[in-house]
């Protein structure tokens, strides 16, 4: 008894150790041109339905839609060679692109289409279903033709095309969710090989794609959720290319002469919303302070959020003045409100209050980049202007508890949220963020300090039916100005920044949406 | 013997009954778990149709009650983020935290019993105060800071291991593994060493008391006096007495190897159990969380019962009545 285990064990350890020996050299990216990604999340399913979350990143590497989005967010063809709104603006008739084959060898044909919007029509526990949300009918009119109709005129309907991606009807009519998630099988540049869940996705190049293939033959993409160890892993060599690279090292990245790194404004917006909407709020004793248009100038006023990016951020962040990233269509230039806290003094005076009030402030702890430091520099700046903010920072899950659920539910009265976007349209971001709570279905799902000015509801109403992209931007900024300037209907703080790293031997080019395409990689000759 | 089963049984029932109230009632204070599921953008409706669907909008204790229905029957549900049997997910997952669990425990095993030995039979000799004092650093230390220095020094600065990971890895018999793969075993050292750093600073101290304790009694001189080698005196005669505290408490220290590799998992982005758990409480996938923290009551139930028979094998004084 006492000798053998003890012996035992040892035998194991020498065994390993003496394997750990052999094995040096046999592995490593020795086989051309395999290139390992490093992402912050892994996809916990790949039916490319279900959820409109990191998964559709995932789904994407596999499967195409009918309207892509280049790298600046534009509509062009993909499966759908090309497209025509008829005159009532409802009708979009689309051609289909003929000789494309899933990667199991059937041919993509106007059925597929039309079951994979069925699919989705009828199922409205799949998040993909909220693009889908105007959609009526859709109908096949030959092999390569397909109608979809829209219940109302829906200009921006291609914006919202590009992330419902078509799945072969063949391989899925008679698959559960599960089955789909577990036979991936598109029309992309790369195919599904392997999926070990938190562990990596394998995908390798589809010689049979009908556009310009990748250059890499394989790609393995794997999820590192903790920052410190996705740093490592470039800097070991492990990864080619790293997503989401952690503020804090960016500096000792960009001094390593092996790597290049890469930092550019990402599409979402880190602001405060008040509850502006209800008589009485939770976080307040009393009426609610925020109905008043002066107290929220007097917040909007009082928080400079320019050091909030300087020192809180370290510069990687950028300054806004609206939701809106600049290159949507309705952007316009225009300045924040100037921090100047005895303004704001003032006003909060003339509101009724000069000696400021007590709020409670919700906020997150793990949700963008120093999120509880930016909470507490909020806090810090309204405590200057009298204004008492009691901190309650929790985790994500715990504060979408908070603030949704509509009018009737919601206990928040003042948060810190963070909000993106990736349609590329102005008139879809505000739609979804000022238009009243509800107003009409689907819209102002991200209002959540129920902002409602009918004003701004009539611009976007009308906006939505113009097909004229100039006409359109003038209604959308017009919109957008009276909500973030006039209204102070939240305070924007900033656009956060995106960070790549990668090995000097390869080359990326990031989308606008930061939505990562592992054909876009390239090697350095 | 059989007695004794029984009323084991019957201990291990009323555990996982109040367990599984505790967690139960728990799991609702870590957030909705409808919000994680629905878009940003899902409409009232929908949110409303998904917590009909889950059966959220039943009062806790009938949500309770459907639950243990379930069990009893055999279903312990979907997971609301994966939507696939929580049994399925786990033991799916299962094979990677076992397998470093293992290799962790044969380090911590083969490195800290000898030296726990030697401490204990010589415990003025200047390499046993040196082992002693680096136990008590490796005690001390954090076990991300430990990771994330390893990671540093082996992969990063050295580049002799790779930094996280699991291998590559086969399915046998339809498990995957990547313990029989020489490469494999390269990615499980250092969440194993990481592993098994804070249980080596305990193991040798348990042994160390043991031993030093042991020493002291008549038979250790008695063996001497007839002329046993020394080396056999400490193995042989001194060890097996040592052994009793040490087995306790490692027996219950595999259970929370197995269960609670969360923050090893995390730094070194291992796909098993306690990464798992880890992205269930953040996605608030409460069938994951109960069922998960509910088996390893199972397992702690479990592995002290193999504990209390161990005793018996070590030593056939002791009487489990």
């Amino acid at each position: 008894m006492n000798k053998l285990p003890l012996h035992l064990a040892t035998l194991l350890c020498l065994g390993s150790l003496s394997l750990v020996a052999g094995s040096k050299g046999s592995t490593g990216t020795d086989q051309g041109r395999t290139v390992v990604v490093a992402m912050q999340q892994d996809a916990s399913s790949l039916d490319p339905h279900l959820k409109d979350s990191v998964e559709l990143v995932y789904a994407e590497q596999i499967y195409e839609p009918l309207i892509a989005a280049d790298v600046n967010l534009k509509p062009i063809p993909c499966l759908a060679e090309s497209w025509q709104v008829l005159p009532d603006g409802r009708t979009w008739k689309f051609k289909l692109r003929k000789g494309v084959k899933f990667h199991n060898g059937k041919p993509f044909t106007a059925d597929d289409v039309v079951y994979t919007m069925e699919r989705i029509l009828k199922d409205q526990t799949l998040e993909i279903n909220v693009y889908l949300m105007q959609l009526d009918s859709v109908k096949k009119i030959d092999d390569y033709t397909v109608q979809l109709k829209t219940k109302v005129p829906y200009p921006t309907f291609s914006c919202s095309l590009k992330d419902v991606v078509i799945l072969d009807k063949e391989t899925c009519q008679n698959m559960n969710s599960e089955q789909i998630s577990a036979n991936p099988n598109g029309t992309g540049p790369l195919r599904f090989v392997e999926h070990v869940k938190e562990d990596h996705l394998d995908l390798a190049r589809y010689e049979g794609y009908w556009g310009p293939k990748p250059e890499m033959s394989k790609v393995r993409i794997r999820p590192i959720s903790n920052d410190a160890t996705r740093t490592a892993a470039i800097l070991s060599g492990d990864a080619d290319l790293v997503l989401n690279v952690p503020v804090r090292d960016l500096d000792n990245l960009k001094s390593n002469p092996k790597l290049a790194v890469l930092g550019k404004p990402g599409l979402r917006c880190v602001f405060l919303n008040f509850d502006q909407n209800r008589d009485s709020t939770p976080g307040v004793p009393g009426p609610n302070p925020f109905k008043k248009l002066k107290v929220r100038q007097a917040f909007y006023h009082a928080i400079n959020a320019d050091e909030i990016i300087k020192f809180v951020q370290n510069g990687h962040a950028y300054p806004t003045n609206t939701y809106m990233p600049p290159i949507y269509v309705g952007y316009t230039k225009r300045q924040r409100l100037a921090y100047d806290p005895s303004l704001a003094k003032k006003l909060l005076a003339e509101a009724g209050y000069p000696n400021g009030f007590t709020v409670r402030l919700d906020a997150p702890n793990n949700r963008f980049v120093n999120d509880t430091q930016v909470a507490q520099a909020v806090a810090g700046y309204l405590e200057k202007v009298g204004v008492k903010v009691e901190l309650n920072l929790m985790p994500k899950s715990m504060l979408s508890e908070y603030y949704s659920g509509g009018p009737s539910k919601s206990k928040s009265s003042f948060f810190l949220t963070s909000w993106a976007d990736n349609s590329g349209e102005g008139l879809v971001l505000l739609a979804d963020m000022v238009y009243t709570y509800e107003g009409k279905p689907g819209y102002g799902s991200g209002n959540r300090g129920f902002y409602s000015n009918k004003e701004v509801d009539k611009l976007i109403d009308s906006a939505y039916y113009l097909p004229d992209k100039t006409k359109r931007a003038q209604l959308v900024a017009k919109a957008d100005k009276i909500a973030a300037v006039d209204d102070c209907a939240y305070i924007p703080l900033y656009m956060t920044q995106e960070n790549y790293a990668m090995k000097k031997s390869i080359q990326y080019t990031p989308r606008a949406d930061d939505v990562f395409y592992a054909w876009y990689i390239r090697f350095n000759k | 013997m059989i007695n004794y089963i029984i009323k084991r049984i019957a201990h291990a029932a009323i555990v996982l009954a109040v367990v599984s109230v505790v967690i139960f009632c728990l799991t609702t204070y870590i957030g909705d778990p409808v919000n994680m599921m629905v878009s940003e953008k899902a409409s009232a409706g929908t949110r409303e149709l998904v917590r009909q669907q889950l059966g959220l909008n039943e009062p806790l204790p009938v949500q309770y009650w459907i639950f243990l229905k379930n069990v009893m029957n055999g279903q312990f549900g979907h997971s609301y983020t994966y939507k696939i049997p929580v049994i399925g997910l786990i033991l799916e997952r299962l094979p990677a935290t076992l397998e470093m669990v293992a290799v962790s425990i044969v380090l911590a095993v083969v490195i800290a019993i000898p030296l726990g030995v030697f401490a204990g039979a010589f415990p003025k000799r200047g390499i046993s105060r040196i082992i002693m004092a680096s136990s008590l650093f490796g005690a001390s230390l954090p076990t991300f800071f430990v990771g994330m220095m390893l990671i540093l020094i082996f992969a990063v600065n050295l580049g002799w291991l790779p930094s996280s990971g699991r291998g590559p890895s086969s399915v046998v018999m339809g498990v995957r593994l990547s313990i029989n793969d020489p490469a494999g075993i390269r990615y499980m050292i250092l969440p194993a060493l990481t592993l098994a750093f804070a249980n080596l600073a305990m193991l040798i101290r348990l042994t160390r008391a043991g031993m030093m304790e042991v020493m002291r009694h008549d038979f250790i001189r008695f063996a001497r006096a007839k002329g046993v080698s020394e080396r056999d005196v400490m193995f042989k005669h001194a060890l097996k007495n040592a052994l009793i505290p040490v087995v306790t408490v490692f027996g219950m220290e595999i259970g929370s190897l197995i269960a609670f590799t969360t923050v090893t998992e995390t730094i070194f982005a291992w796909p098993g159990l306690g990464k798992l758990l880890m992205d269930s409480i953040y996605a608030s996938d409460r069938p994951v969380i109960v069922v998960y923290l509910l088996l390893t009551a199972v397992l702690f139930v479990v592995l002290n019962f193999i504990v209390d028979m161990l005793y018996t094998i070590i030593d056939p004084r002791i009487d489990l009545r």
